[in-house]
């Protein structure tokens, strides 16, 4: 007997949920998630150090840093043998047009997951349909996320200082730790800080927004220069992706650890295609023992390579159906 | 997350996950949204892992502020809602007292309430929050929850689809 109006509400809500249940790897794959959040804002000294050391070397190719050449001619600009790659991949780059269309329709594939996302290139509404999620081949699952639009990537600086400062600005403002009520109504508990170089969080941002198909190509060929002075980075001009696609291979190795954890040599990657500049796939690589767990690695002992080829890009004026049918 | 915390963070999910998404599900405007909720909740749960002494308040008040967010964002661009929101099963349906397409008129009747009135509804009624503990959660008065709450209970009673639900209870007795 539903005696009161409460009782009535409270019968319906319960009925109207009992048939909802989440998926049982929903857990991991937030842990995953995060243990990634976690060793990108984390820093080890060791890594700083190393910078700073290197920085001295990439100092020469940024005018004005130089020491005048005698007889006033111009200072000479050496870059490194990496360095003249990504100069190579910044030109390519500038020579692409910009795709025209409202959406950019992406395929990318990782581990086991077929994505196709709808990126809408005016509001930066991103829509990604997945198949073969949650372990399941056959599995379907829908998220929404947020890009920036095309007009805020045309609106970043193109000149390199520039272009780094901005980089750190936003690399900032998207990890920063949301308000937590909860946290007013108990002690507040030892912390341990975490610091990040400006350089972890140059190539990180660099890395992060190279995927994007909204970028434009003076924007994308920028970034290169600037990952060009990035201490650290190394690029393999004859690498090849996970699909045997010609690709320059630029990755950074650093030593990141996370409060509580221990330090791993965690490295990012991106594969760019040589002749576009377009990312053709990015990886992160955490090594045995890097209390990185997976569904398949548990105990977190062996080697995790998290991967996402990036397929194709085409470009719509309207919104695509769902390509797996879900 | 060492993994003691990560074990600790993934006996929760197993143990208060159903509870979360079924709140979520109550409280987002549709399936897909109220999944986004559920995972953006857990995301910001695992973050402060070892800073929350209360896993599931915590959840219960991010997921409003979350929603909160969500309807901000949709009312500034209410053009760009392109997910389908129709529900095409009706579980009750097999209930002989409730043969009625029940929960298309319970989803809009709760599109229709305003996030905090959703939010105090599912948080008393379904969770089953006491009104002090629904106060603290959302941060409002205890006078603010009740009269919330009852006008969210007259606004169902007078939804269309719902009303024969309340005005007929009687009967099934």
């Amino acid at each position: 007997m539903l005696a009161t109006d409460e009782d009535i509400i409270r019968d319906l809500l319960h009925r109207y949920t009992e048939h909802v249940h989440p998926t049982a790897s929903i857990a991991t794959e937030v842990v995953a998630r995060q243990r990634r959040r976690d060793r990108r804002r984390v820093v080890s000294l060791a890594a700083a150090g190393a910078a700073v050391g290197t920085a001295a070397g990439v100092i020469a190719v940024v005018p004005g840093h130089s020491s005048p050449a005698p007889g006033g001619r111009p200072p000479e600009i050496r870059l490194t043998a990496d360095q003249r790659v990504l100069y190579h991949l910044s030109s390519a780059a500038a020579r692409q047009q910009q795709g025209q269309g409202r959406y950019a329709v992406m395929s990318t594939e990782g581990t086991d997951v077929k994505d196709t996302s709808v990126i809408d290139s005016r509001t930066g509404n991103m829509w990604s349909y997945q198949e073969g999620s949650h372990g399941n081949p056959s599995g379907k699952s829908f998220t929404r996320r947020y890009s920036p639009t095309t007009a805020q990537f045309a609106a970043m600086p193109t000149g390199r200082a520039a272009l780094r400062a901005a980089l750190i600005t936003q690399w900032k403002s998207a990890t920063k730790p949301a308000p937590d009520p909860i946290r007013r109504k108990g002690p507040h508990p030892v912390q341990i800080p975490v610091t990040t170089s400006d350089n972890d969080m140059v190539f990180q941002q660099a890395s992060y927004t190279l995927w994007n198909p909204l970028v434009s190509p003076a924007l994308r060929s920028a970034l290169y220069k600037v990952l060009a002075a990035v201490p650290g980075v190394t690029v393999n001009p004859s690498a090849r992706d996970s699909t045997g696609r010609s690709a320059v291979e630029i990755s950074r190795t650093d030593n990141s650890g996370f409060p509580g954890g221990k330090s791993d040599k965690i490295t990012y990657a991106t594969y760019e295609n040589p002749a576009t500049g377009a990312t053709l796939e990015s990886t992160i690589t955490y090594p045995p023992g890097s209390d990185v767990v997976t569904p398949q690695d548990p105990d977190g002992s062996h080697t995790v390579v998290d991967t996402t080829v990036y397929l194709s890009t085409a470009w719509a004026n309207s919104v695509p159906a769902d390509p797996y049918g879900g | 997350m060492d993994r003691r915390q990560t074990r600790a963070f993934e006996q929760f999910c197993a143990e208060s996950g159903a509870e979360l998404l079924r709140i979520a599900t109550l409280l987002a405007p549709d399936p897909h949204t109220a999944e986004d909720v559920y995972q953006e909740t857990l995301q910001r749960l695992a973050a402060r892992w070892s800073r929350v002494d209360n896993p599931k308040a915590f959840c219960r008040r991010v997921m409003h502020n979350i929603v909160v967010d969500h309807t901000r964002a949709r009312a500034r661009r209410p053009e760009l809602r392109l997910v389908d929101t129709g529900e095409t099963s009706d579980p009750r349906s097999a209930d002989p007292h409730h043969s009625v397409e029940l929960w298309p008129s319970l989803r809009a009747a709760l599109d229709s309430l305003t996030v905090q009135q959703r939010t105090v509804l599912v948080l008393r009624y379904f969770d089953d929050r006491s009104e002090s503990e629904v106060a603290g959660l959302l941060g409002i008065s205890v006078g603010t929850v009740k009269s919330t709450a009852s006008r969210a209970i007259a606004h169902l009673r007078r939804f269309p689809g719902l009303a024969a639900i309340f005005t007929t209870t009687d009967s099934m007795v």
